[in-house]
């Protein structure tokens, strides 16, 4: 019904460069006090799990009196307020903190791991895109008939499939069985990490090849019946012009965002592929943080994650509008 | 051009066939020749590399055991002591000084011969610093006195563990000039020891990589110039690299990846005697189990065959001495483990009023193979025998909080002995104020006492009868219940030889050669 | 409206085989979870220390584990849980998200300023470190993994019905009913809310099973159901430690898990392509 209103109704205001800067500056003020209430949620859900990280790095015979001893050297016994004002400062200042369990700065640590799961975003991202470009158009071309069956039964396949387990079947496969791929770990030359990344950027893909070949091949099928393409048509321009201005044009709207969504979430969910890859990647840090209570990392690491996600959303609307010039501010 | 080429043809193909016998012949030769680099894979990194440092898990003292040394260490089999960098002794008759002649020419791995005053200052610094859980092995100490060539060690009072303790791995030397140049922080992260290697390089949470000591003052030691300690967190990954021969030690091996083991060409697997001992913890605070007769019933309901035949298998046996057997006369092996008898275990609760079957939480770590195998069994034993359990598995930090605030009814700890005497684990097991009696909640002063005393009794054949007595005692408490012991258990490539492992969970990577 | 291209010859449900397929499935599982102890010979947590690590065979099509427990009965049995943790962690989201969407879609104003500045901070959280969180506080067990999936799920509804909402409201046949004077009740509940719900329905689907498979990661984890009760994602994780010589173990769980999965997201398709041709 209201397809065409569904995408010039989000949006009020008339069209103007002007009122896109305004946009623009009033999103990024809005930021601001979504941080702000980030930082003390987390910071208080933190402090709200039981347990000390400073019994937790003494280990099983952390005797009281060196786990007061350690508290006190890592500002624990300091009041709440006391503590969430260093980290504020801390953090606007630019310096993330030291991190409590490996007593580095959490910058370090940072610099250390990210580029690791960056690559293996970057790397799934990469893979999910060259396959359900191709994937999604096919099938729309062939809907409903047989490729089109093929084709979107392989992606609800690799939906439903967990990725722990399809991981662990691959690295049997490869790894122990044929000997094509290092079992897990980071390598150190960049051929040694290219390997490494193989596997685990193809499991961490197919959730969302999935997805964008499903949301690709809706949206082709969607505009394939829209009136303004019939225009086209009848206005005598070639089936691959066609194609290329019009078609792929407005499937990337939805595309965009689906892809800004999942990145989003490799960034932060790639927690179990570098666990059973071995990866010393951001999602592996955050995780044993949390098991370790290492307040100081796990609230840097998702400031800055929170950070990133409404930079990320904030570009997403950017492009939006670029895309589609109907979309108006 | 091209038929000058084709002339110088026949010379050209000599020149390469002779090249190629030259390269046969010296990788021939290079592979008759044993291996540069040894790799040993394990769960995690070190945190920091400071033996006096707040975190000293496995992950740190198996790195920091290569680089430093103390005046004494133990032997292979962890019964004896034998000198390291103290060539001989003298204990005074009142057992409260302790001379130690020093090896002449000892020097850092940077070339600086080693002073008196490093003595002086390393056992100070293991006895002071606050954030030491290990302080209590030089907690003894009063004064150290040192020269180049002596070290005078006073007591404040007798200390019958004392040489056990010095073998400890904080018992070390440091160099005080180095620490005072660098600052706190960085000798953490970059140590300065007397031992056969040194830190080469460390990739923070990939590897650490340790080259020979130039210094080392045993000719031909380490056997092996280099070895990396690369980090495997998963078990799965950690056993296809060895079988891949990406590593070629795997530490942390359970007892479940036995088999595979040994189906892989080129795979060794060996076991090790250990002090490992698993121990059901029971709070004695609160019901159920303030109650002793329920303790003794719960005794009765635990089938320990079954759970060290399923968790352990031939690697284990049940136990019932606090002190593990590898301790020698240390252990009372007089305490008898009772077979499983449900009904025995019944029959004692109604006898204790107990008519509805005694509920009761077991709460374990989460993650851990070995403690969900022994959990699900003891529930399946116990459920049978008058109990009824509720399993609750919690990750790491919620476990410690839990337990460590006496908020548990029963949880399940490991323990493995630090020093060659049973007073580091009697010592921890009746401190009520260190660790509430190992969790318990007992406190029971005359067991402290008698535990202070026998840690001061000089006379052996006294302080073994004391000992037998407190773990007698505890036997009878049933507040810390022994399961089973299990020994290491270590995968590695058939191609390394000279790997030790002493009770202690000690290993010295000197001797360690990989052939190729 | 248009159309080109090829036209189904048959009505829009007889050409899915697909989703008659998936219903088939979620029908099965459905069997599964009400009448387990019909299908097996073994109990699930039955210990049985003879018969360890036995790989499939007749009397134990899946083989058992390391305690000798029946794996075809434990994988049979975790259905009953994984199909509760999929459709209970989906139902509550979709009604409290649908709702508040709904409402703040329509009367926008604070109520929905305030809806989309939650939105914004708990999307701003990695999802799957949120959850982690989540559970660490509460705890672990099968209650707290829905509450989990609860706390987290409502906001991508919430967001969906919304923007559908937001769109319908400048409709003419909505400004019509306001103008003619229909009561907000009879606006909201009987002209918008039909034609908003498609879309959530067909996100349902697939939320189902991102349920299931959050709450397998859990377990994966050690942070969801406790032992012994069977579960997919726990029994993997159990066969973990087995993977080169047992592979049973993690075998069959992850096959099920992703054949039920496979199963929801072919009805959720079905529905994406009958909603579709119906015509909006």
């Amino acid at each position: 019904m209201c397809v065409l209103a569904r995408l010039s109704c989000s949006r009020l205001g008339g069209w103007a460069p002007v009122n896109q800067l305004n946009y623009v500056i009033r999103r990024v003020l809005q930021i601001i006090p979504v941080l702000l209430v980030v930082s003390v949620l987390i910071f208080l859900m933190l402090r709200l799990i039981p347990g000390d990280p400073a019994r937790l790095m003494l280990g099983d015979k952390a005797k009281e009196s060196a786990v007061a001893a350690l508290r006190e050297k890592l500002g624990l016994t300091r009041p709440l307020p006391t503590q969430y004002v260093i980290f504020m400062k801390q953090i606007l200042s630019g310096d993330l903190g030291t991190s409590l369990t490996y007593q580095r700065p959490v910058a370090e640590l940072l610099k250390d791991r990210l580029p690791i799961t960056v690559s293996l975003t970057l790397a799934s991202t990469l893979l999910s895109l060259l396959a359900s470009f191709p994937l999604g158009y096919f099938a729309a071309k062939h809907k409903d008939r047989a490729g089109d069956q093929a084709v979107r039964a392989t992606a609800l396949v690799a939906i439903a499939m967990p990725s722990f387990w399809v991981a662990l079947l691959l690295m049997i496969l490869f790894c122990v069985k044929l000997h094509w791929l290092p079992v897990g770990g980071w390598g150190s030359t960049l051929w040694e990490q290219a390997r490494a990344l193989i596997l685990p950027a193809f499991t961490q893909s197919l959730m969302t090849t999935a997805l964008l070949m499903r949301n690709i091949r809706n949206s082709v099928v969607d505009i394939t019946v829209m009136d303004y393409v019939d225009f086209a048509r009848s206005k005598g321009i070639s089936e691959a012009a066609v194609r290329n201005r019009h078609i792929f044009r407005n499937a990337m709207i939805s595309t965009v965002t689906l892809l800004a969504m999942r990145m989003a979430y490799m960034l932060g969910g790639s927690v179990i592929i570098e666990t059973v890859f071995s990866l010393p990647g951001l999602g592996k840090l955050m995780v044993d943080s949390i098991f370790g209570r290492d307040y100081t990392v796990v609230q840097s690491l998702v400031f800055l994650f929170a950070f990133m996600v409404l930079v990320i959303n904030l570009l997403t609307d950017v492009i939006y509008s670029l895309l589609d010039p109907r979309v108006s501010f | 051009m091209v038929q000058e080429r084709f002339a110088s043809g026949g010379k050209l193909w000599l020149r390469i066939a002779l090249f190629a016998c030259a390269l046969t012949v010296s990788l021939a030769c290079a592979a008759a020749k044993p291996a540069q680099q040894i790799v040993i894979g394990r769960l995690g990194d070190a945190a920091q590399l400071d033996p006096n440092g707040a975190v000293q898990s496995p992950n740190e003292v198996s790195v920091t055991q290569q680089i430093y040394e103390g005046l004494v260490t133990v032997s292979d089999d962890g019964k004896s002591i034998l000198p390291c960098l103290a060539t001989s002794w003298t204990i005074s008759k009142d057992g409260l000084t302790y001379t130690f002649k020093l090896r002449p020419n000892v020097k850092f791995s940077d070339g600086t011969p080693v002073k008196g005053e490093d003595w002086v200052w390393s056992l100070i610094r293991a006895r002071d610093t606050e954030t030491s859980e290990y302080r209590f092995v030089a907690d003894a100490i009063a004064d150290v006195q040192a020269t180049d060539r002596m070290v005078t060690i006073k007591l404040s009072h007798p200390w019958a563990p004392f040489l056990a303790d010095l073998c400890c791995f904080n018992m070390v030397v440091g160099c005080k000039a180095y620490h005072d140049k660098v600052g706190e922080a960085s000798y953490n992260m970059n140590p300065l020891g007397t031992g056969p290697y040194k830190l080469k390089e460390w990739k923070k949470e990939e590897y650490i990589l340790l080259d020979a000591n130039p210094y080392y003052y045993v000719t031909g030691m380490p056997k092996t110039p280099e070895i990396k300690f690369t980090v495997v967190p998963d078990d799965n990954t950690r056993l296809m690299q060895l079988q891949a021969g990406q590593i070629d030690i795997a530490n942390d091996i359970p007892f479940t990846m036995v088999e595979p083991v040994k189906q892989s060409k080129g795979l060794k697997f060996e076991i090790f005697p250990s002090t490992q001992i698993r121990y059901l913890i029971i709070n004695t605070t609160i019901p159920p189990f303030n109650d002793p007769k329920v303790r003794q019933a719960l005794v009765y309901g635990i089938n320990k065959k079954e759970i060290s035949d399923l968790v352990a298998g031939q690697y284990g046996a049940p136990v019932s001495a606090l002190v593990s057997e590898a301790q020698g006369k240390w252990c009372n092996s007089s305490l008898k483990t009772v077979d499983y008898s449900p009904d025995t275990a019944k029959k004692m609760l109604a006898a204790a009023g107990y008519t509805q079957p005694v509920a009761f939480t077991l709460s374990i770590r989460a993650g851990s193979q070995v403690y969900e195998q022994i959990a699900t069994l003891l529930k399946s034993e116990l459920d049978k025998a008058g109990f009824s359990v509720n399993l609750e598995q919690l990750e790491r930090a919620s476990i410690t909080a839990k337990y460590s605030s006496l908020q548990h009814q029963a949880t399940i700890l490991q323990w493995i002995d630090d020093i060659t005497d049973p007073s580091e684990v009697t010592g921890w097991t009746v401190d009520y104020s260190q660790s509430k009696s190992w969790y318990t909640g007992l406190n029971d002063k005359a067991l402290n006492d008698l535990n202070t005393a026998a840690s001061r009794e000089l006379n052996e054949a006294k302080r073994i009868k004391m000992y037998h007595e407190i773990q007698k005692r505890i036997y009878d408490n049933a507040n810390v219940i022994p399961l089973f012991r299990n020994d290491f258990a270590y995968a590695y490539s058939s191609k390394v030889q000279g790997l030790v492992v002493t009770p202690l969970y000690v290993v010295f990577a000197k001797d360690l050669v990989k052939n190729q | 409206m248009v159309r080109t291209g090829k036209r189904p010859r048959l009505p829009p449900w007889l050409v899915a085989p697909a989703f008659v397929v998936g219903v088939l499935i979620v029908l099965a599982s459905f069997v599964l979870a009400i009448v387990p102890g019909k299908i097996v010979h073994y109990g699930p947590i039955d210990v049985d220390t003879t018969a360890r690590m036995v790989a499939p065979c007749v009397a134990h099509p899946f083989g058992t584990d390391n305690y000798g427990r029946d794996i075809f009965s434990r994988v049979v049995y975790s259905a009953r849980i994984d199909l509760q943790i999929g459709i209970l962690g989906m139902i509550v989201p979709f009604v409290v998200g649908g709702v508040l969407g709904l409402l703040a879609g329509y009367f926008a104003g604070v109520l929905d300023s305030i809806l989309m500045r939650i939105i914004d901070i708990l999307m701003a959280f990695p999802f799957t470190i949120l959850v982690i969180v989540i559970m660490t506080i509460l705890g672990q067990g099968i209650r707290n993994v829905y509450i989990a999936l609860w706390l987290v799920g409502w906001m991508s509804y919430a967001r969906l019905v919304r923007g559908e909402v937001l769109v319908l409201k400048n409709c003419e046949f909505i400004q019509a009913a306001q103008v003619a004077g229909f009561s907000t009740r009879r606006i909201i509940f009987r002209h918008i809310l039909p034609n908003v719900i498609s879309s959530s329905v067909v996100f349902a689907a697939s939320d189902v099973v991102l349920c299931m498979l959050t709450g397998a990661s859990m377990s994966f984890l050690g942070l969801g159901v406790q032992p012994p009760t069977p579960e997919w994602g726990a029994i993997l994780n159990e066969g973990r430690g087995y993977i080169s010589y047992a592979w049973w173990i993690t075998f069959f769980p992850g096959l099920f898990l992703a054949v039920a999965g496979v199963g929801f997201s072919l009805i959720g398709d079905g529905l994406t392509d009958f909603l579709r041709t119906k015509g909006r």
